[in-house]
């Protein structure tokens, strides 16, 4: 079997820059000039839990994915990243290239995702809000969707802003855990709403219903939420269906 | 029944060779000089290219091991020119070689002693059971060289490096006890009856078909020491043990 050569490097997230600790975020594959690259992060919510930092982290990543798929211009080849990684520092930095066998793109970036990025824990089994974000913000840009994750418009942070403009903004909330008391969510739902009447932008609320076992709390904020949503006017869908969003614009 | 012919059968099907696709950039001061590689299939591998009693020893015992659930899977690899020259590794790590999967949080008990001096590691944490698991295995194999792995996150014990087994399987000897020592830890540890009847009996399930899968399949060459007539010496011998190991443990576990 023969097999190309390759060239990758980790992109590693020091969320503490006073700590020798980071966290490998994506990996990333080149070919010496060029001729294939590609991306492969691990789950965003799974490498910080908060919404801001999961906005930074993102913006970031979704640029080098672009930059790699070579759809927006040259494919960065092996001088690219190494210039990429003398490049990078502080808080989110390249691990120096390492040599690849690549006898398929795919498989290698496969194996390299496990190897070095893959979260070891799945976490909850359950869908929380950082589960549906990755699952919804991935979605959307299949769609073709520009979306922007955890940014601020105005003075409110929005999880998702979608579109060029500011002109559309959601929520992404889950009564799925097994919680007994919901107003943390209830709370993030009220800033929301609060949010769009301020910043004059289409809201949507992508809310994942409670589970079979789910205490009745959840129902019980579920509906409240929901009440304020067709008060306010706001659409409300459900994760699987979350593209129809841009139906609404 | 280990029968040879049956063996030759078996070795018809093949075996399935691993592409290590980039340096794992870590090695080991033991004998065999291991280095660790990434495999296709995104797991790491301590790759060792000749040990002892040759490649074969190493892949039957680490088939087995992962068998029985008391270590790490050995697995049939590749490394090409371009790979090993990345890695700064020695020659005979290229080409057809043998690596054990990489268990995460471990150490080998012999660097135990640095853990349990800064507070990482209490040696009341090492699991008993598992402990009872790789001294009935180590007795079965006759493991010479043995050594051991501790997971630091529960004390679970692991078998590895087993280039030094099989060294003599021409003559049909019982099984003696081999206890590996694990610094700070008391050697009765695991020395319970019922742990070591329970790890036994695993090994006595084991049917003669699933002893002759494990020989067989296996590549040629010097670094291997694979014959046929090797590996059907390997299989009777293992056979012989795993039918003795129980008076010999269950008398040890008595003393």
């Amino acid at each position: 079997m023969g097999a190309d050569l390759g060239y990758f490097s980790i992109l590693r997230w020091r969320h503490d820059a006073t700590r020798d600790e980071a966290r490998n975020v994506a990996v990333i594959l080149v070919e010496p000039e060029g001729q294939f690259g590609a991306l492969k992060a691990a789950p965003i919510s799974a490498i910080s839990p908060k919404l801001r930092e999961q906005g930074l982290l993102d913006a970031m990543v979704n640029g080098l994915s672009l930059r790699l798929s070579g759809l927006h211009g040259q494919r960065p080849n092996l001088a690219d990243l190494r210039q990429m990684q003398i490049n990078s520092r502080l808080s989110l930095y390249l691990t120096e290239p390492q040599m690849v066998a690549v006898p398929d793109v795919d498989l290698a970036m496969s194996a390299l995702y496990k190897a070095y990025v893959a979260p070891r824990s799945a976490g909850p089994s359950y869908p929380t809000k950082g589960k549906i974000l990755d699952a919804v913000v991935e979605r959307l840009r299949r769609s073709g969707a520009q979306v922007r994750r955890g940014e601020y418009v105005q003075d409110f942070l929005f999880d998702m802003v979608i579109g060029e403009g500011d002109s559309q903004v959601a929520e992404v909330v889950s009564f799925a855990a097994p919680n007994k008391t919901w107003a943390n969510v209830e709370y993030q739902m009220g800033h929301f709403l609060y949010g769009i009447e301020h910043v004059g932008s289409q809201g949507v609320a992508v809310v994942q219903p409670p589970g079979e076992n789910s205490h009745d709390s959840a129902w019980q904020s579920h509906d409240r939420v929901i009440r304020w949503c067709e008060k306010a006017k706001v659409a409300v869908l459900e994760p699987n269906a979350a593209t129809e969003l841009l139906m609404l614009r | 029944m280990l029968d040879k012919d049956e063996l030759i059968r078996v070795d018809q099907r093949g075996y399935t060779v691993l592409e290590a696709i980039t340096p794992g950039m870590r090695t080991s001061a033991t004998h065999s000089n291991p280095h660790t590689f990434v495999g296709i299939d995104g797991k790491t591998y301590w790759i060792k290219g000749r040990v002892q009693q040759g490649l074969v020893a190493e892949l039957i015992a680490g088939r087995l091991t992962s068998r029985l659930g008391v270590g790490p899977a050995a697995r049939i690899l590749r490394v090409l020119p371009t790979v090993l020259a990345a890695a700064s590794a020695p020659a005979e790590l290229e080409g057809i070689v043998c690596g054990s999967e990489d268990a995460a949080d471990t150490v080998n008990a012999r660097e135990l002693s640095q853990f349990i001096a800064d507070g990482t590691f209490a040696p009341n944490l090492v699991d008993a059971s598992s402990r009872a698991r790789v001294i009935a295995f180590h007795s079965w194999l006759g493991m010479g060289d043995a050594q051991v792995l501790v997971r630091l996150t529960d004390g679970t014990v692991f078998s590895i490096d087993h280039g030094d087994c099989f060294g003599d399987v021409a003559t049909l000897v019982d099984p003696t006890p081999i206890v590996v020592d694990i610094p700070g830890v008391d050697a009765a540890v695991g020395k319970d009856r019922s742990l070591i009847r329970s790890a036994v009996q695993r090994i006595e399930r084991l049917t003669d078909r699933e002893i002759l899968d494990a020989v067989a399949g296996i590549p040629g060459g010097d670094p291997w020491r694979s014959p046929v007539e090797r590996r059907h010496g390997i299989a009777c011998w293992l056979g012989h043990r795993r039918d003795r190991l129980g008076g010999v443990m269950d008398a040890w576990a008595q003393t």
